[in-house]
């Protein structure tokens, strides 16, 4: 079975493995391993995509939903000589250890800076709640967060 | 697209044709719940293009359609102050944000599980469940036993709320471990005041089994009465009497009903407080 839809800003074709299959397994087998998988069951937020600009667990989210949408990984968000401002945020602020759960966090940061680029630190841990991290003990992330907010708003209002 | 196992109507007759006659046919709403025990050889019938995504008022009430995801009930406007809000503070104790863009409130009826929000809000608001083949299901008879058999070649279009009611005390109170834990035991009440007197109250809690539970005796013991310190005792006792709670791995019966206590004293005690 094929679908196709729109992936970091590209129209593409995807041949699904079976009709069940999820959209982790399927972005995984194409390439977009920035798409990590963790407990496969919706608790930790490695797996989370973007589509139509609503983070979602792609562990949870079966594949053939995905066509003529479009999908967001951290593939398409910035490159090693062209970060986005949410990653390089992230960078600075030290909010990378290992980086397992680095995707994750930076792609629910940007569904919510997207819809609100000023939020309040509750409504950042909102955002970030399913999003589990063993390394840094989220201080940094919510710093890299208010970081990154900080920069989009001043853009947004020059 | 052009598959064999995933069938995609648009609209309610086919909808039923397509359960009806196909034997391992499965509605596929979120998929949070179904894909994680998806039997084999099923075929699925997608309910996304039913168009029944949506929030709307009617009679001061609310009518929500069953795709409607848990992230748009809490988002809408309506929603907000309908009995004081009560929908979405229970609605943001479901889960994490990216599962809330999923979950769809008929997923959530159907493929009940003891934390189940959404059949709790039900029961406690004297809701209704509309299917696809036009029956109207009373929450408390729907929630007697399980949704999906009483159901059976059928599908949940609609849910609706009755009229809102201002002068009311609401609560909604989730216990879990983390935020987005599931809950231990969840509490929601509603109570409807005259004076210091209490004129009508429902006292509904999910987490303890299945199915949501009612108190029907805990909630006569304090209808049409003043609430005193003696009462809420009686109360307490009553639903420690008659509360049922199935095993879960992660705490003792005895521990359920301790935290069930609390979250009840917690309310009634705020009652009598404001009552002096
Ligand atoms: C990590 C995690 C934590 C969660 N925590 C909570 C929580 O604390 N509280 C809570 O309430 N929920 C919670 N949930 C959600 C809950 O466990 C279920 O996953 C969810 O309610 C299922 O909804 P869905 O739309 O994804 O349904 P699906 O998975 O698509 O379907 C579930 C079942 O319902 C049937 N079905 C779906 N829609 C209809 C319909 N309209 N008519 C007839 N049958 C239908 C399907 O055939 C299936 O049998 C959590 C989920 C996850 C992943
Ligand atoms: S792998 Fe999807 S949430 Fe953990
Ligand atoms: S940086 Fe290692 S899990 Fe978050």
């Amino acid at each position: 079975m094929k679908i196709q839809f729109v992936i970091n800003n590209q129209n593409k074709e995807f041949e699904l493995k079976s009709e069940t299959e999820i959209l982790l397994d399927l972005l995984r087998r194409y390439g977009y391993v920035s798409v990590k998988e963790g407990c496969r069951e919706g608790q930790c937020g490695a797996c989370i995509v973007l589509v139509d600009g609503k983070a979602i667990n792609s562990c949870l989210y079966p594949a053939f939903r995905a066509n003529n949408k479009t999908v967001l990984t951290l593939e398409g968000l910035g490159q090693e000589n062209g970060l986005d401002v949410i990653q390089k945020s992230f960078l600075e602020a030290g909010a990378v250890q290992c980086g397992y759960c680095t995707p994750g966090m930076i792609l629910s940061t940007k569904a919510l800076l997207d819809k609100n680029p000023s939020p309040t630190e509750d409504e950042i841990k909102v955002a970030l709640e399913g999003n589990l991290c063993r390394c840094t003990g989220y201080i940094k992330i919510l710093d890299a967060v208010k970081l990154a907010a900080k920069r989009i708003y001043k853009k947004l209002k020059v | 697209m052009n598959n064999s196992k995933i069938f995609s109507p648009k609209n309610l007759v086919e909808t039923i044709d397509l359960l009806t006659k196909n034997k391992k046919i499965v509605p596929i709403a979120g998929g949070t719940s179904l894909l994680l025990n998806l039997p084999k050889d099923i075929k699925l019938l997608d309910l996304q293009q039913l168009k029944l995504n949506y929030i709307r008022s009617f009679n001061n009430g609310l009518k929500i359609g069953s795709m409607t995801t848990v992230s748009d009930v809490i988002d809408s406007p309506i929603v907000k102050g309908y009995y004081n809000g009560i929908i979405k503070e229970a609605s943001r104790t479901i889960a994490a944000t990216a599962n809330r863009n999923l979950i769809t409130i008929g997923g959530n009826i159907v493929g009940i599980h003891p934390w189940s929000v959404f059949p709790g809000l039900l029961m406690l608001l004297e809701g209704k469940v509309i299917t696809a083949k036009g029956f109207v299901f009373k929450a408390e008879k729907l929630f007697s036993s399980i949704p999906k058999n009483i159901l059976g070649k059928d599908i949940i279009t609609e849910i609706q709320f009755p009229a809102d009611k201002k002068n009311v005390v609401t609560y909604w109170k989730k216990f879990s471990f983390t935020v987005t834990d599931y809950p231990i035991v969840s509490i929601g009440i509603i109570c409807e005041k005259d004076k210091e007197k209490i004129k009508k109250i429902r006292i509904v809690a999910i987490g303890l089994t299945l199915l949501p539970q009612r108190f029907v005796n805990a909630e006569k013991i304090l209808q049409d009465n003043k609430i005193d310190e003696k009462r809420i005792l009686s109360v307490v006792d009553n639903i420690v009497q008659e509360v049922k709670v199935s095993n879960d791995i992660r705490v003792s019966v005895e521990y359920k009903k301790e935290i069930l206590t609390v979250l009840i004293k917690e309310f009634l005690y705020k009652l009598l407080e404001e009552n002096k």
